[in-house]
This record gives structure tokens, sequence and C-alpha cells, in this order.
């Protein structure tokens, strides 16, 4: 590479023309190799090429991929993926792979391969050395260099929380609550006065939709206003922070976070299998008020606390629950380039993880830093090692408590009738050794025999399960010997002396799986010495979608109940690739047992002559044994007393097996095998930059971070989130609650806090009010309450037109925003006025409502009913590739990415649905049924009472009398029907904008 | 993916025009009426108080307005506008090049067309014997035979033709054409896809306004006598809706007076309008009882195999003359399957030609008979082409490495063959074009420029090229 003491070598050797852009100047040490002939071709051929084809890209001030072809020292130095050229060796030189379009390299120059005697040109100049006339150096070095940061406290989202002193205000009674006075400063500075108070009816309405996301009853509006006491409001407040609707609707403003969706998408939607128990959490944890950090550390790392938060009653995992969102993306079945389709997943992973969180936007940096953030791409790839060493599971998410006392006492009986077989053995075949043997039998002698190219992998004969890991509790924590599978009394044929990994060993009913530590597949396939039924997995790359064409041979069913065989796994096409093996029991009444993993070879090890100890004859001979027909008549009463005893066992053991539960499960993320992860160079996995300690941003935790070995690291980055980050992370979060209170974010920009997103419009506020959460132990109830019993919260929506144009965003918030309620809002409003709306909470969702106009690759089979059985919004199904159209309409979010701030939109579709959907038709009807079989028979005091349960108001005499006259008229017009004429009144008054909007 | 390695230049100017278009006074103002989200207008709009509001373009356009043919499930380019007589030659031999890796991996021996191909037009370029009706319009074609694509599976193909972008999420093209253009009908959605029966791969995302405001998503009109969800007044006599309606008014009016009104309820409530006015136009353009005789021959209506796709095209022109900016035909379904052949190649694709070559000349020569056809943009293709090798015996896989796809219309140089393929016809080897290259040049004949159509979102300005995207020159007129 050149380098700037060469200048003192230069010399002067002739001036040679080649237009503008060539020098007088020579390097020395090239000057020297090349003649004047090479330096004409070069001139003549080469240059013309480079000019007309290369430099558009490759030039001096633009160049892609880090590459200059405008000196050789450019050349030399290369980009992104190397040098260029190697004097003398074409075959080496990447520009002349590029130009001859070979399939796997790049393809240049893009817009068409070069005629063939260019190519064979600028072959023939590589060859020769690559002559090159005089040349400058470049100034500074083209190679790509990934810029890191140590920590940017300047900027005010990475900061320290200031320390706030509460501002001076003139109108010293105005103020409520700490935060007004943050807002009325401002106000008074700028020369408005704050909006009046919001009447009751307007404010119960307003925090009613806010917290739980449906209408005040007639009832709670009454009670509020008939309630003098001081703290009225308050006690509303907390009446609906107590109510178990509040988690459906802040979970739900979570789940537009987390891109939360119970389908994969991509072509056919395949189903994640049990999402829903994700959207569960979210909303216990809401109502349970979980503190924000350790919400935080659960979702990053849930699977990985020592002692999780467990459900109050039912027991099960909550913690690991969390997790889940890391899987709620889209996912491919069948990509072609399986390692390029993991990065995509994990780009998607870094996106929510760190917007959600972080409110950054990290994923900018996966293919070159950052351009307006201190965001390196060695930062992205740090932050893709975490979750390059975690895994997918299936979590099993119930209290293994009750489970693991009844193994403990099958086990205690398996024991006992391992010695009542011995003994029953010893009787039978006195003169015989022992089949049963402890487990010195001899390992070594009974390992397969192998071919020079295979390799053993596992053999599960010591005494745990070493860097495998067990998950349910099928396999327990350790191989079983052979001995003791064959005193189970499990007929399998072909069993080795020595151990296995054997998820019958308890009993059939369990489920589990047993993950081998990450390796690089060497060999074109994998042998399984295997019995039972079940599956192995060969997850490579982190793929599992398997449903072909491709990847087929990752999955094995097992199907061999009685007997051990060996079976393959053909890996050829992902030799090079990351794999792990997955063995598992999902049968509700089998069992899987793998005994031997080789890597290699085209035929099977040949098995190892049996020992002459002939250990394996308890199993082939077991039924004989059990047999008192051979026994001799002097034993036969002992041995009719050891069976006797064996049959009570078998019975109790059985009995015992009845009380096993299954597990629910949920997908949850698992530890696996630590990795860095390599820089991919402009994004591509195809070129590999430097390997990137797993880290946290630097720009948030500094470059010297303590590494990282034992596990993926995800518990250790949640705490560094919380430490080095720790005001970010609740700037973060509490201007998300801000945002859904006062309809814009202190942060207009909630997922981007960096220098493309909006600065703070209070900053001091966001500074108090992150300090004061985090000192109120990270409780977002308690938060929720300080915001709304503010006089800001209590303001009317009410325009004033002089304040209007001094503030015409309101970013001041002179008064309350209007707001048109959220598509779940609108929906579960519907159902609730009506009376159609259920109570029934959590479990799996409902079936979408599928109309004619929801077509394509998979659809389901059956829809949903029209009502979503009254369910709220939040439990309809998710389904990618199938939203709900009347959600999708009022700016129901498509779940890709974080979505901290819904659109608002406006749009003909809207009011089509509002007028003439089936379901608000049958809403309309439903409420005129209750209506007209209702206690009030006067048609005005009827009006009241669908103003009062629709508006949370009484109407003016104008829209009574307005009601009234339509009523009276639709009532002449069809005959005297009163359903009918009531639930056209329904119907209008679903569309009035009042119902879609809140003051 | 190399997603923004274009943008190198001023930092500061980079991040103060971010701040003004996201930020403050009359603009905002405004857009808060549309959407929540800040937009960066395009043009010099800031008339968005009704975003289907006509917009100026950038500059002088080409074509008014864009009728999208997409070809789902990858057509072959061998078969149809990409003749290549080496596959004659080695048919049935093992291909002598390194093969990429494929979807199905089943790769066979090469295989001919089974299609003649021969000269059309004055031009004399070469369709094969699989599109005769469309062959007759060649002379009004512009041929890209270098076309690639960036996935080989279908969804992410379908999405990345679509949005530039190979996941869910992404604005369609024709929701970044109506978000820049607005639509020059009051009655009916800006952008129109029309169903015939197969949704694609991907599903209706591929026709999401994505982060664009909601206004700009695609309206689906299926083929039957309902085109448009909830467009039907079922329950209410026309009568009791217009009662209704005036109740409506009436009480949202008695409403505003009481609370002050705001631009949003103000909004909110011209919605209904047009709603009220979609009511009629929709039927209205769905019912073709006013065409002639010689339109219904021309369109194939009579005939079973063109029955479905010929309405669709009339549809279409009939969308167009009404001013709808964007309209997207999917092809319909014709028993097999859509041009997706990994088996059969000539029986699939025959039947998808049989009902779509006859429509789409159709709409081609009545467009240009009414004088439509120069201020219309027709784009033809699919989201790949396929394998000059056979897939298992019969059929073909996937193939984004080199693929045809046509143009005609306002701004299209017809007669034009542009770049090549190499002698399979498997990868493009001149003029390769890139999808980013086909949505610059078809903005570009309206009038936009690629670059400085943006939206701000997660902090960047999108577009719909990414950072990539050239203007076809090759190809205008």
């Amino acid at each position: 590479m050149a380098s700037r003491s060469l200048f003192s070598a230069l010399v002067v050797v002739g001036v040679v023309v080649v237009g503008a852009e060539s020098f007088n100047v020579v390097r020395a040490d090239d000057a020297a190799q090349f003649d004047a002939a090479e330096i004409e071709f070069f001139e003549r051929e080469i240059r013309p090429l480079l000019v007309e084809h290369c430099h558009d890209c490759h030039g001096a001030e633009d160049f892609e991929a880090g590459l200059r072809l405008t000196d050789r020292s450019s050349l030399l130095a290369g980009g992104d993926s190397g040098p260029a050229i190697v004097p003398g060796q074409p075959a080496e030189s990447l520009l002349i792979e590029a130009i001859r379009y070979g399939p796997d390299s790049y393809q240049m120059p893009p817009d068409g391969k070069l005629p063939p005697e260019a190519i064979a040109a600028l072959e023939r100049w590589v060859e020769r050395g690559a002559a090159w006339p005089g040349e400058m150096p470049a100034s500074e070095s083209a190679a790509a260099s990934t810029t890191e940061t140590d920590g940017d406290s300047d900027y005010w989202a990475f900061g320290p929380l200031a320390s706030i002193v509460v501002p001076k205000v003139n109108d010293a009674d105005w103020p409520g609550a700490t935060i007004d006075y943050f807002i009325l400063e401002r106000l008074e500075a700028a020369g408005l006065t704050p909006a009046a108070p919001a009447d009751r009816r307007t404010l119960i309405r307003r925090v009613t939709y806010d917290l739980i996301g449906l209408p005040p009853t007639p009832e709670e509006v009454a009670a509020f206003i008939d309630d003098n006491s001081d703290d009225a409001f308050a006690k509303v407040v907390d009446r609906l922070l107590d109510s178990p609707h509040y988690g459906e609707r802040w979970g739900r403003h979570w789940l537009d976070l987390v891109r939360y969706a119970e389908t994969y998408g991509h072509e056919f939607d395949y189903d994640i299998p049990g999402a829903f128990h994700y959207r569960d959490y979210v909303i216990r944890a809401f109502n349970a008020d979980v503190p924000y950090d350790q919400f935080l550390i659960e979702h990053l790392a849930g699977d990985m606390l020592a002692s999780p938060r467990r459900h109050p009653e039912e027991g099960f995992n909550e913690s690991i629950l969390a997790t889940g969102f890391l899987h709620l993306g889209e996912a491919k079945h069948s990509p072609v380039d399986i390692r390029g389709d993991e990065a995509e997943r994990i780009d998607n992973q870094i996106d929510v993880l760190s917007k959600t969180f972080l409110g950054m936007t990290v994923a900018c940096a996966r293919c070159h830093d950052h351009k307006f953030d201190p965001i390196s791409a060695k930062d992205y790839y740090a932050l893709a090692g975490f979750l390059q060493s975690s895994r997918y599971q299936q979590a099993f998410i119930d209290d293994p408590a009750p489970n693991l006392a009844v193994i403990q006492r099958i086990q205690q009986l398996l024991n006992e009738r391992t010695e009542l077989t011995r003994e029953l053995e010893l009787a039978t075949t006195s003169s015989r050794q022992p089949t049963l043997q402890a487990p010195q039998s001899n390992v070594q002698s009974a390992l397969p025999a192998m071919s020079p190219e295979q390799v053993l992998y596992a053999a599960f004969d010591g005494p745990d399960f070493e860097s495998w890991h067990a998950t349910g509790l099928a396999f327990g924590d350790e191989p079983v010997a052979a001995w003791e599978v064959a005193a189970s009394g499990r007929a399998l044929d072909g069993l080795r002396g020595g151990a296995a990994a054997d998820s019958g060993r308890y009993a059939p009913q369990l489920s589990g799986v047993l993950r081998s530590p990450t390796f690089t597949v060497e060999h074109p396939r994998i042998w399984y010495r295997v019995a039972g039924q079940g599956t192995i997995n060969a997850v490579v790359d982190s793929h599992r979608l398997i449903y072909g064409p491709l990847h087929g041979s990752l999955r094995l069913a097992i199907e061999q109940p009685h007997e051990f065989a060996w079976v393959s796994q053909d890996v050829t096409d992902y030799q090079g690739h990351k794999a792990y093996i997955e063995i598992i029991d999902d049968h509700r009444d089998a069992a899987i047992l793998v005994d031997a993993i080789v890597f290699g070879g085209d035929e099977p090890p040949t098995e190892a002559p049996q020992p002459s100890s002939n250990d394996l004859s308890a199993t082939t001979e077991r039924d004989d044994a059990q047999s008192p027909v051979h026994a001799t008549s002097r034993d036969s009463a002992i041995l009719a007393d050891l069976q006797a005893k064996l049959d009570a066992i078998d019975r109790q053991i059985e009995t015992l097996r009845a009380q096993l539960k299954p597990s629910r499960r949920a997908p949850a993320m698992a530890d696996g095998t630590p990795e860095d992860e390599h820089v991919h160079i402009r994004g591509s996995h195809r070129r590999l930059g430097d390997v990137v300690p797993r880290r946290l941003l630097t720009v948030l935790a500094g470059r010297s971070q303590e590494p990282l070995q034992d596990d993926c690291g995800r518990l250790a980055l949640a705490h560094r989130m919380l430490t080095a980050a720790r005001p970010l992370v609740a700037r973060v979060i509490v201007n998300r609650i801000w945002h859904h209170h006062f309809g814009s974010g202190i942060v207009a920009t909630c997922d981007n806090f960096g220098e493309l997103g909006e600065p703070p419009s209070h900053p001091e506020l966001l500074d108090y009010l992150a300090g004061r959460f985090i000192k109120e132990g990270w409780s977002l109830k308690a938060l929720h309450r300080q915001l709304l019993i503010s006089s800001t919260y209590r303001m009317s929506s009410r325009a004033d037109a002089a304040a209007e144009q001094r503030d015409p965003t309101n970013r001041l918030l002179h008064r309350m925003p209007i707001r048109r309620l959220e598509a779940e809002a609108i929906r579960d409003g519907l159902l609730a006025v009506s009376g159609e709306l259920g109570d029934a909470m959590f479990g799996p969702s409902v079936a979408p409502y599928l109309t004619p106009f929801m077509s394509g690759r998979g659809r389901p089979e059956k829809s949903g009913p029209l009502d979503g059985d009254g369910r709220r919004s939040v439990y309809i199904s998710v389904r990618r590739n199938f939203l709900t159209p009347l959600l999708l309409a009022f700016d129901y979010p498509e779940p890709f990415s974080t979505m901290g701030r819904r659109g608002a939109t406006n749009v003909p579709a809207q009011a089509l649905i509002l007028l003439n959907d089936p379901l608000v038709h049958a809403l309309s009807e439903a409420w005129a049924r209750r209506i007209v079989d209702g206690t009030a028979s006067d048609t005005n005091e009827r009006i009241r009472q669908m103003y009062e349960r629709a508006f949370a108001r009484l109407p003016t005499e104008v829209e009574q009398a307005a009601a009234a006259e339509f009523i009276e008229q639709r009532l002449v017009n069809s005959g005297r029907d009163e359903l009918r004429a009531w639930a056209e009144l329904c119907h209008v008054t679903f569309n009035l904008k009042e119902f879609i909007f809140i003051r | 993916m190399g997603h923004c390695h274009n943008i190198r230049s001023a930092l500061t100017r980079r991040a103060m025009l971010g701040r003004c278009a996201n930020g403050f006074g009359a603009v905002a103002l405004a857009s808060l009426l549309s959407d929540e989200a800040g937009a960066s207008a395009p043009g010099n709009a800031t008339v968005v108080d009704d975003p289907q509001a006509p917009r100026p373009p950038h500059y002088a356009p080409r074509a008014k307005n864009v009728i999208f043919l997409f070809m789902d499930g990858g057509p072959s380019q061998v078969d149809t506008f990409d003749p290549k007589p080496r596959l004659d030659k080695e048919h049935g031999q093992p291909i002598k090049m390194d093969v990429p890796p494929t979807q199905f991996d089943n790769v066979g021996t090469v295989l001919k067309s089974p299609w003649r191909f021969r000269p059309r037009g004055e031009s004399g370029i070469p369709v094969s014997d699989l599109f005769p009706h469309v062959a007759e319009c060649v002379d009004d074609l512009a041929i890209i035979r270098s076309m690639t694509a960036e996935f080989p599976e279908h969804t992410n193909a379908n999405y990345f033709l679509h949005s530039g972008h190979g996941l869910q999420g992404r604005p369609s093209m024709g929701s970044w054409v109506t978000y820049g253009l607005g639509s020059e009908c009051r009655d009916l959605p800006g952008f129109v896809v029309l169903d015939s029966g197969l949704i694609p791969p991907g599903g209706l995302s591929c026709f999401t306004n994505g982060f664009l405001p909601a206004s700009y998503q695609a309206s689906i009109f299926k083929s039957g006598q309902q085109p448009v969800a909830n467009i039907d007044n079922t329950n209410d006599t026309p009568q009791v809706q217009r009662r209704k309606l005036s109740l409506i008014d009436q009480l949202d009016a008695a409403a505003a007076e009481q609370f002050g009104s705001s631009d949003k309820l103000e909004s909110a409530i011209h919605n209904y309008e047009l709603a009220f006015r979609m009511q009629a136009a929709v039927p209205d353009v769905a019912d073709i009882n006013d065409e002639t005789e010689a339109t219904r021959q021309l369109y194939g209506l009579d005939e079973k195999k063109t029955a479905l796709f010929g309405r669709q095209c009339l549809i279409a022109r009939r969308l167009i003359e009404r001013g709808v900016r964007f309209v997207e035909l999917l092809p319909p379904k014709v028993g097999g399957d859509r041009w997706d052949q990994h088996s059969k190649l000539h029986e699939g694709h025959q039947n998808n030609a049989d009902a779509t070559d006859k429509p789409v000349a159709a709409l081609l020569r009545d467009l240009k008979a009414r004088g439509l056809l120069n201020e219309t943009l027709v784009v033809w293709g699919g989201e790949f082409g396929r394998t000059p090798m056979a897939q298992g015996s019969d059929g073909r896989d996937h193939n984004p490495f080199g693929f045809s796809m046509w143009l005609a219309g306002g701004g299209i140089r017809g007669g034009t063959i542009y770049g090549q393929t190499d002698d399979y016809g498997y990868f493009a080897v001149e003029n390769r074009c890139e999808i980013h290259d086909l949505h610059a040049t078809m903005l570009h004949l309206l009038g936009l420029d690629h670059e400085r159509l943006t939206f701000r979102f997660s902090g960047r300005d999108m577009r719909l090229t990414d950072v990539k995207g050239h203007v076809l020159a090759g190809i205008l007129a």
C-alpha cells in the first residue's frame, strides 16, 4: 500500500501525456518495472475501459463499496472485499472475477458484461503486472473503515438525566400536578393561557377510553358527576388503572412496538404456535404493573433468569414468555439463501429491539456506519452476536414442580423395578451371569466401528449431557444407562451396551427437547442411531420453517417404535454453515432414544460385535424372563412372588404416569452457543469483515465493555441497557406513555430519539418524568396517575382562535387535542355500546372474520364469527396476510416493525365501513333490540339513554328533536317496525363523528 | 442489500432538510389533517387537506396514468420475448454453465421453447406464438430483456417488484404514485387493483400503503357484481340511506355547534361525501352495458377463455378514462396456476396466454384508438423469469437473473429491444436493469424524480427506489 514516505523517493521519469487525468510523476518502485509498451497498452486498452465502465461508481469522488479504480494503489488497496487486483495473478484478482460475471461473484459492470475482448485485455493487463503510468497516491486509505464512538453524552438523548428544578409560574393556582408547572411556564412565556377545564362528562369519556379503550357506562358517568369529593377524578383514574381492561388497552399499545402477529406472513402465512401467550403475558404484566426495568429484562432474557417470575395462581413461568417477542417477525419457508434469510430475521429483531427499548434506528447500520447517529456497523453486528448466540424454542412454560414430584416417585419405583428384575433374572437363570450390569459395562466396545471419513459426534455415555441442553422433563438431566433402559420394561431391540438419551425414561407422556451445541457442518451426512418416535432437526442457520421445496432433509421424522437403527440426514448443501441438532419428543404416548450420532460416510457405521457378556439379552429375552413358565418348579413360589411385586410396581408407575400433565408451550428464546458475529461488509453475509465482540452500542456503554463468554449474553445486555443506557431507556418509555395520553410525544418521533428524530418540545419535563419514573420503581401506573390528575390533562379541547395562531400545532399544549380513536377502540366501542361485548380475557385468538376481499395463499379454511364472539379486538387473531379490514381502514398497523405512533388517517373506506359493513349493522340491531326491550318506552327518554351510552352526555334539545323526528318518520314509513326504526337511529349514532373521536 | 450507500453528501444539509420536512409551521399543520405522521410532500404540494387532490409533478410528465399488468408467477422470458436458438441446439443436454441455487433444486437438462418465434410488426421484433395478439402491437412496445430481481422466492420478489423492498410493509408503487400526484378522479380511489381471482404470494400487502397515509392504499376491485368491499348498501334503500345521511349531517353539525369544530372533524365529515359518491361511481364503472358490440368483441368478452380478463382490461380502461391514477391488474384464475410452471410449462403458459393475450392487445388498441395510450403508461411483467433448463422434465424454475418485461404508451419508444441475456437466456449481460430502474423510469415518465419523491419514516427519507434506480433512457421516446 502506498505510504507517504514514498514521496521522498519520487522521481520524474518523463512526461506521459494521456489526457487531463494523468500526472507526470511516477512512483519509483513501479516506474522501474513498467516499460513503455506496457504503459502504452494500458493507455490504449485499459484506461478507456475503466473510465467508460467503472468510474461512474468507482471514481475519485464517488466510490461504491469503498473501491476506487482511479489509480494503481487504490486498486491494490481495494475496497470492502479486499484488493481489486493481484498483479500477475488474474485468477486471484477480484476485478477479473467480477468482469467474468461468475454466478457467485460480483457481476461488474452491473449494466452488462463487457465484450470478450475487453475482458481478455484486462486479464492480460493484470497478468503482466498491471502497469500504470505516474500517479499521485490516494490521499487517504480507500479501505472501508468503520468508526466507533466512545460515548457521546453531548447529544441530549444519551446524556444523564438533568437534575431538574420545577419551573416558576405566574398563575400559581392553575397547576394541579408537578408536570403542570413545566407546561404552564412555556405557555406563559409564549403569552398563552391554558384552556378552561373540560366538563366532567368529557373528562370521564376521555380518561376511560385512554386507560381501558372502552366508553364509560352511564352508571360510571353518574357516579363521577355525583362525587363531590376533591379527589373524585383521582378515584376514577385509580378505578380504571385497577380494571383488567387496562392491560388489554395498554398491552395493545405495546404490541404495536413489537410488531405482534400470530403468523409468519410470507407466502403461506404459517402459524406461529402459541404466539398468543406473549399477548397474554403483556396484558397481565401491564395489569400487574410489573416494573418496567423488570419488564425489559424479561423481554431480553426472561429465559435466563435464575428465579423467573411466576404466575401467582397458576405457577407458570411468566418471564420466559416475554422473550417470545423476538420470534414474532416475518419468516420465510424454503429460502434459497438460507444464511441470508437468517441475516434478515436478525435484522428485524435488532430493528424492533433497538427502536422499542432505545428509540434508536440501529438497523440503519447494517450496511454501513449510521449516517446521522453515532452508531457503527460494528455496533450493529455486536448486537447481532447476541441473537446469533440464541435460539428459538417452544418453551415448556408450566411450573415443573408438580411433575417433578411425580417423576421422583416414578424414579424410585423404577429403581425398585430394576432390583426386582435383577432378582427375577437371577432366580430364573442362576447358572448365568446377570445380564443387567452396572454402568461400568464396556462402553468402548459398544461403540460403532466407523470408516475413516466418519467422526463420532455424540455417544451419550457420559455422566451428563455435556454441552447438550435438555428442555422439558422427558430427557431428565443425563443419559440413561442401557441396562436401566432395559430394566424399564420397554420392548426395544438393538439397544447398545452403553447409554442413550432417552425421552421415555420416566414416562412416554412427557415431552422434551435435547439440543446440541452449535457446530459448523463439515460432512455431507449425519447418522443417528435412534429408536422410538419423534423428530430430529438439523437447524441450519436457525432455519426452522421447513415446508419444502428446499431444506426438507433437515427434518427427520423418526418412526421406529421397537428397535434401534441408523437413520441419516443429507446435509451436503449445508457444509460450511452453522447448525445444531434438536432431538424432539412431542408425542403424547411415545419416546425417542438416541445412542450415537456420527458425521460423514455414505454408509452407516458398522455395528460393533455384540459384547460377549450378552448385556443386551435382557431386552431380547425380557418377555421370557418375566414369564414364570420358564422357571423351575423349585423357584416357582419365589418367582410368582417377585412377578407379583413387579406387576404391582408397574401398576403404581402407570397410576403415577397418568398424573403427569403436559406443559403448555410458547415461543421463546433459548441460550445457544456463544458466538461473536463478523461485520457483514455492506450488509452482505458473503463478505465478512472483522469479528465484533457482543456488546451494547458504544455510544451508550463505551468501547471497553466486559467481554461475554459464558452464554449468549442477553441477560448482561439487559443489565447494561439498564445501567449504561438507563436515562435513554426511561426517557423512551415515559415519552411513549405521554404520547398516548396527549396525542403527541414530548419527542414526537416516539421510535426515533436520534438526530433525525424531533427534539423534545419540553426537554426538562421529559427528564423530570424519567427521573421520577425511575425513583418510583419504574411503575407505569404511578406515571399514568401523575399525568392524568394534572390540570394539563383536564383541559378542554376547544380551540381558541388567538391561541391557535400562536401555537398552531399545539406543541405547547395550550389545550387538549381532539383525537381520533384507534381501530380497536372503535370496534370495541361498537361492541360495548350495543351491549354485545363479552368479558372473556386471554387464551387462543378468535379467527378473523373473512370477507370475500380477503383472499390469497394461506387463507384460513374457515372464517371466524362476524362479531369475533364479542371479544375485544386485542383477541382477534393477527394473521399477517389476513388482517381485519375494519381495523386496517382505521390505521391498524401492518406488523412489520416497531410502530410507536400510528397514523390517524381519514379515508372513504372508513365511512363506507361504518355505513355498510355487516358488523356495524348487526350491532346497530343488537343495540336497538336492547332499547326496544328495555324499560324506557318514551322516545325522548330512549334517545337520552342512547346519547349517554354512546357519548357519555345528554343530547341537546336540537339533537333530541332531530332524532325524535327521524324515529317518528321511520316508524311511519316502515309500518311501525319499531326495531327497524331504532336500529336505524343506532346506526346513525355509530356514524356520528363524535363516536370515533375523543375530545 | 446496500441501503443507503449513495448518501455520502452533506450530512448537515440532510439533517436540516429532515428537520424542515418533519417540523413545524403550516405544512405540518395541514398534514395533520390527513395524517399524524409528518409528510415531506412531493413537488411543492402543501395541499394536504384532501390527500387525493391532484398535485403537480416535479416536471412535465410524459404519461398521466399507469396500468400495470402484473403477470404473477413469473412468465418465462425464453418462451415469450427473448428467443434463444441455443436452447433448440442443446435441448436435452446438461446446461454448460454454473447454475446458481434454485428454488426447487431439481435441475434438469436444457429445455427448448415449445413455441416458435417470428419477427413481427415493422420493427421485426421476434415474439413467440404464445402471444399472437400482443405480437401485432409489438411496434408499440419497448421490451426490456435484461430485467433482474433480487429474490428467487415469490413473496419476496413480489414485495420487491411492488415496493422496491423484499419484506412486507413498504408502500406499493401505486401508493407512491398517488401520494406523489394525487388523482384526477373525485369519485373513485386513486389506486385500484383489479383482482381476477389470484392474489399473489405475499397477499394484499403487495398493495399496501406501508408507512404512507392510508389514503394511498389500494382499493381492491373484485370481478363480480360487488367489486368493492362495503360499497353496496345492502341494508338500506337509497332513500333510507339518504335520510340517515341527512340526520348524520344534522347531528354532526349540532355537536360541532356545541363543542367547536376542528379540521379533523371537518375532514371526517367530507369523507362521507366521497364515500357516498363512490357508492354510485363504483357500480357505474363496473357496469359495462354501455360498451359497443365491437368493443365487446375486441376484448373477447363473449369468449370463454378471455371473458374474465377481457372484462378486467376493459374496466381498467374505464378507470383510466375517469382519471384513476394507477390501475394494477392481477392475472385471472385459469384452472391451472398463474405463470408459475414448475412443471407442464407448455400447458400452463398456454392457458395463461389464452386468457390474457387477446385482452391485453385489446387494451392497447382501445387506448390507442381513444387517444389515451400516449398519456397512459402500460407495463407488463412478472416478479422474475424462468430457467432455461428444465425443472424436472417439463417445467422451469424461478430465475431472477435475467427476464423480460415490456412497457408501452406515454413516453415509451415503441419497437424497442433493450438489454440482452446470455446465449441461454439465463443472466442479463447487457444493460442489466434492476427493479429500481424500472420504478425510476415509471416515476420519471409521470414527471416525478424518484430521488425527490420521499416520505420521512423511521428516521429516513424513504423512496420507492431506496438508494438506487436509474432512468432507462434507452426506452424513452
